[in-house]
Order: C-alpha cells, then sequence, then structure tokens
C-alpha cells in the first residue's frame, strides 16, 4: 500500500470513528461493517468475529465494557487510542509487517516491551529514541515500558510517547510514584496507558490510591498480575476480579509460566471472559486473543535494561545486543530464528510441561 | 520543566532562524544551541514545527494579555506587523519553510482568539447561537489572516501599515453588524413583539 492510499484509509477510519463518537451505541454496528471492508480479509479474522459478536448482543458484558470506554476515558485520549491502536498497529501495520516479514525472513514484533530503567541502569532517551525509529520502520507500533520501574524515568517516558504519537504505550508500573502531574502528562500526550502492577494481594491501599487518581483523570489504565504456582490461590477467585472491576480496571494481563494442566487462573480468565465487564488477556498461553504464546519476536519481543534483545520478558536467552547491532539484526540472530516458522520450540520458561 | 525551558528553546530556534530556513533545522541544532538534551526537547515538543506552533500561541497570549477591546484592537494588529517585520528573519524564513496549510493553521491561532474576545464583548448586547458566533469569528480570522499572509508573502512592505486605516474604515463596527444581521434573521415573523 502506497502512502498515499495509507493517508486515505486514515481519513476514511478517522472520520468512521468521528461518526462512532456521535452515538456510539447507535454507530458501534456499522462501525464493524465499515472496518471488514477496510482491512484486508485476512487480517485480525478471530478478532474481529469476537467483536462482532459483542455488539449482537447488548446486555452482553463485553457490550457494558465497549460502552464504559465513551463514559470513562476522556474524549481526546479515547480517540487517539483508536487512532494508535486501531488504525496505526493494526489496520496500516499489517501489511507494513507482512512486507518486512517477507523481506527479511524473520519475525516482525507487535509489540516491543523496553526495560527503559533497572536498578539505576538506563540507556537513555536517545538509544531508546532510535530502537523505536528503526522498529517504526518495520511496522511496530505498540511498545511496553518495563522496569525496575518506569515511572522512576519519568521524563524519559513522556518524551518518547511525545515524540512518537503514533504509537501506543503502557507502562507496567508499581503505581507508587503516580501523583497528579504524571496524569497530567499522560492526558497532554495522549498515548500511554499505566499498567499497574498488582502482587500478592487484592488491589491492595497503594493501587487504589493510583487506580483512584487515574480514574479521576479519565485515563485508561490496566492491570497485571505474574504468579507462580503458590500465588494461584490469590487470584483464583471470583472476588479479585470483582475487585478490579470496583477499580475501573478494563484491562487485566496475566502472565505464569505454569503448564495449561496446572494453571486454574488462566481457566478463570476464560470462563470469565464470557460473563464480566473486564478484558483479561493471559499473556502466555491466549489462544483465542493473541494466538497463543507470542514470544520470539511472533508478535512480541523484549529488550532488558542493557540493550539485549530476548524473546520474552520471562526468558532470559540472548545472543544480540541493540547497542552493537540493529535491531532487525537481532531479530534475525539464531535465538530469534529458532521461534520463526512453524516448529517452534517449547517454552522455556514453561514449568513441567 | 517549565514554561523557562519552552522559552528557553523558542529563544534558540528564533535565533537559529536568522541563519536558516526552517526545513534545515534540527532538534539536534535547538537542543546545542540551548543547552539541554534532545529528552528535554521532546518532553515539550512532538518535533520542530510544534515549537513553532507554540511560539505562535505564545505570541498571541502576549498580545492579548491586556485584553482586547473594539477600541485597541487596531493598535494591536499594527503592534503585531510591527513585531513581524522586526523579526523578518523568524517571519521569511517561516513563511518559506511551511506550506501554505501549516502557515493558515499558525495563523489562525495567532488571530482567532483575539476575534474570539471581540465576539464576547459584541455579544454583552446581542444574542445568537455558539455555532453562529464561531462562523462569524471565523470570518474575520480567514480575512485578516488572508490578508496577512499575503502581506508576508510580499515581503512585508512598510506602506501597507501605513495604508491600514483604509481597512479600519472598511471594517469598523461590521462585526456587530454581521450579529445582528444573523439575530434579525432569525427571529420568526411571529416572535417579532
Amino acid at each position: 500500500m502506497s502512502i498515499v492510499g495509507d493517508e486515505i484509509k486514515k481519513l476514511g477510519l478517522m472520520s468512521m470513528y468521528t461518526f462512532l463518537d456521535r452515538d456510539p451505541e447507535e454507530n458501534l454496528p456499522k462501525l464493524i461493517d465499515w472496518l471488514d471492508k477496510y482491512t484486508t480479509k485476512d487480517v485480525l479474522v478471530e478478532q474481529r468475529a469476537l467483536f462482532r459478536e459483542i455488539i449482537e448482543r447488548k446486555d452482553s458484558n463485553w457490550y457494558q465494557l465497549l460502552v464504559s470506554l465513551f463514559t470513562d476515558l476522556e474524549d481526546e485520549t479515547r480517540k487517539r487510542l483508536f487512532e494508535n491502536l486501531v488504525i496505526n498497529a493494526n489496520a496500516l501495520a499489517a501489511h507494513q509487517i507482512r512486507d518486512s516479514r517477507d523481506k527479511y525472513g524473520c519475525n516482525i514484533p507487535w509489540i516491543i516491551s523496553i526495560a527503559v530503567e533497572e536498578s539505576g541502569e538506563d540507556l537513555g532517551f536517545d538509544q531508546w529514541d532510535d530502537v523505536i525509529e528503526q522498529a517504526k520502520s518495520l511496522g511496530t507500533f505498540m511498545y511496553i515500558f518495563l522496569g525496575g520501574e518506569p515511572l522512576r524515568a519519568k521524563e524519559e517516558i513522556i518524551a518518547l510517547c511525545n515524540k512518537h504519537q503514533d504509537c501506543e504505550f503502557m507502562a507496567m508500573t508499581d503505581g507508587a510514584l503516580i501523583d497528579e502531574d504524571f496524569v497530567k502528562q499522560v492526558l497532554r500526550v495522549k498515548n500511554l496507558i499505566p499498567c499497574l502492577k498488582v502482587k500478592g494481594t487484592v488491589m491492595d491501599e497503594e493501587l487504589s490510591r493510583s487506580a483512584g487518581l487515574l480514574r479521576a483523570g479519565k485515563v485508561p489504565y490496566a492491570a497485571t498480575c505474574y504468579y507462580e504456582a503458590e500465588d494461584q490461590d490469590l487470584y483464583d477467585q471470583e472476588a479479585f476480579f470483582d475487585d478490579l472491576i470496583a477499580h475501573g480496571v478494563k484491562l487485566v494481563f496475566f502472565e505464569s509460566p505454569l503448564s495449561e494442566a496446572e494453571d486454574r487462573v488462566y481457566r478463570r480468565v476464560m470462563a470469565y471472559r464470557q460473563t464480566k465487564p473486564i478484558l483479561s488477556i493471559h499473556f502466555c498461553k491466549d489462544r483465542k486473543i493473541i494466538g497463543g504464546c507470542v514470544a520470539g519476536g511472533r508478535y512480541f519481543c523484549s529488550i532488558n535494561a542493557k540493550g539485549d534483545l530476548e524473546p520474552c520478558f520471562l526468558v532470559h536467552q540472548r545472543d544480540a545486543n541493540i547497542t552493537e547491532k540493529p535491531l532487525i539484526e537481532g531479530l534475525r540472530s539464531p535465538l530469534f530464528m529458532s521461534f520463526y516458522g512453524e516448529d517452534v520450540p517449547p517454552c522455556p520458561a514453561s514449568q513441567g510441561e | 520543566m517549565s514554561v523557562q525551558t519552552e522559552r528557553a528553546l523558542a529563544q534558540s530556534l528564533i535565533k537559529l532562524l536568522s541563519k536558516k530556513t526552517l526545513d534545515k533545522i534540527t532538534v539536534r541544532d535547538i537542543t546545542d544551541d540551548c543547552g539541554v538534551n534532545r529528552q528535554t526537547f521532546y518532553y515539550h515538543f512532538h518535533d520542530v514545527y510544534d515549537l513553532v506552533e507554540w511560539i505562535f500561541v505564545d505570541r498571541s497570549r502576549a498580545y492579548m494579555e491586556d485584553g482586547i477591546t473594539l477600541g485597541n484592537w487596531k493598535n494591536i494588529l499594527l503592534r503585531i506587523m510591527s513585531d513581524l517585520r522586526e523579526d523578518r528573519s523568524f517571519t521569511m524564513n517561516t513563511y518559506y519553510s511551511l506550506t501554505r496549510r501549516e502557515l493558515d493553521e499558525f495563523m489562525t491561532k495567532l488571530f482567532r482568539p483575539a476575534f474570539r474576545q471581540l465576539m464576547d464583548q459584541v455579544m454583552e448586547e446581542h444574542r445568537i447561537s455558539e455555532k453562529d458566533q464561531d462562523f462569524i469569528v471565523n470570518i474575520y480570522t480567514y480575512a485578516v489572516v488572508g490578508v496577512l499572509t499575503e502581506w508576508i508573502a510580499s515581503g512585508m512592505p512598510e506602506e501597507f501599515i501605513r495604508d491600514l486605516d483604509r481597512l479600519y474604515e472598511a471594517v469598523g463596527g461590521t462585526m456587530a453588524f454581521s450579529v445582528e444581521n444573523l439575530e434579525k434573521a432569525d427571529r420568526s415573523p411571529f416572535d417579532w413583539k
């Protein structure tokens, strides 16, 4: 697709958004018809089918969730979210990623996580800016800031978001550094989603405080839980999901190296997806939403605070560093190439499968 | 991080514009001149054009500081034009680097707030819809932006400033007149009492 073609496609999609924004409940079904027309048939097939299912059942949990995006989020931020996620990162990036994959013969990630800061170590704005520029030219428009604690590098992440307005960013944070100024900056840049790390218990006092500030600012935010076998009981509970919903969380990620057979939380995720107004995604296992494990550049790659390219933030294997060579060379390194194609090794982080 | 940083970056850009056109100036040039890093620049601005926009908005704010009235708007327009002339290198280098559309957008940022304020004063004695007010404010903004852009394109001749009186004669009182016209048009024939 040419650049002019892309611009026209974008204009079409944005005017569609304006139309939707005017009366979401009335115009949502029309939106899906349009989306089907605008994106290539083989792009996001599952996701689109899911979306159609949502809007056709108005009493469903999904429908409630979708409508809440219009009541609970600041208007301009929601618009940017749509522009970046639906148009830039999907409708337009899909063919760009495919072209890059064909050209270079390797996986091109949809999402890159960046450990922007870890125990005082930080490669700095210029280095990460350069990585993002390289990745954008390949077709990657979604980024996750990991740590340490990314909010310790608050000015750096805000500056990256402010420069790359056509990308969507997420920051995995323990929430302690979220204050009114941070909320103000997030509303200014409009393309950063804070993601609260839930540890140990259901939303504690600190996380409740952070969620409260974000909610009052009508900022989109998410939650994320990492667990191993001994923590399962904390999340394998209806009360946990209800508590997240009560705190205004609309999107929650789960990560766990447990095998599918052992993973009780995963089963709960699948069950509540049918009934509760929250989108929960199991990062390691979700076949329906993200097509199973995404590691190794298939949809995802992770860069640690020293610049090493890793197939996943749970798998600490490395053979390329972005301070030494271009990103594309890292993606074509033997480690990442072992995840290319149909014959992919079993997850190195997975326990007892 | 504050308005001071934004102002310092603006100063650096204006300084650089005395030597080269906008399209030749990089963020690195600006941050080197200003003595800050690229992160600081991008914390505040998306790109160089975003900084140019900020300069226009900041100036507009400065001109409006004492409030604009039906009595003083002529002097304010005179000041804006004199300043554009005085900053010849900034004005001309900006003019040559922007597309017509971008220039219109920035000039609109400079002038629209003033006409909006004038409208608020006219509205103290009239009643028309918000939409109609915006419509009239736009007409005046486009007129002045169009006239001034042409003036800049022709090298900002001083005679034009001397001839401004003709413009004032031509448009004096017309905003209130336009508002009245719309007000009359809205009144239904059965509602004339």
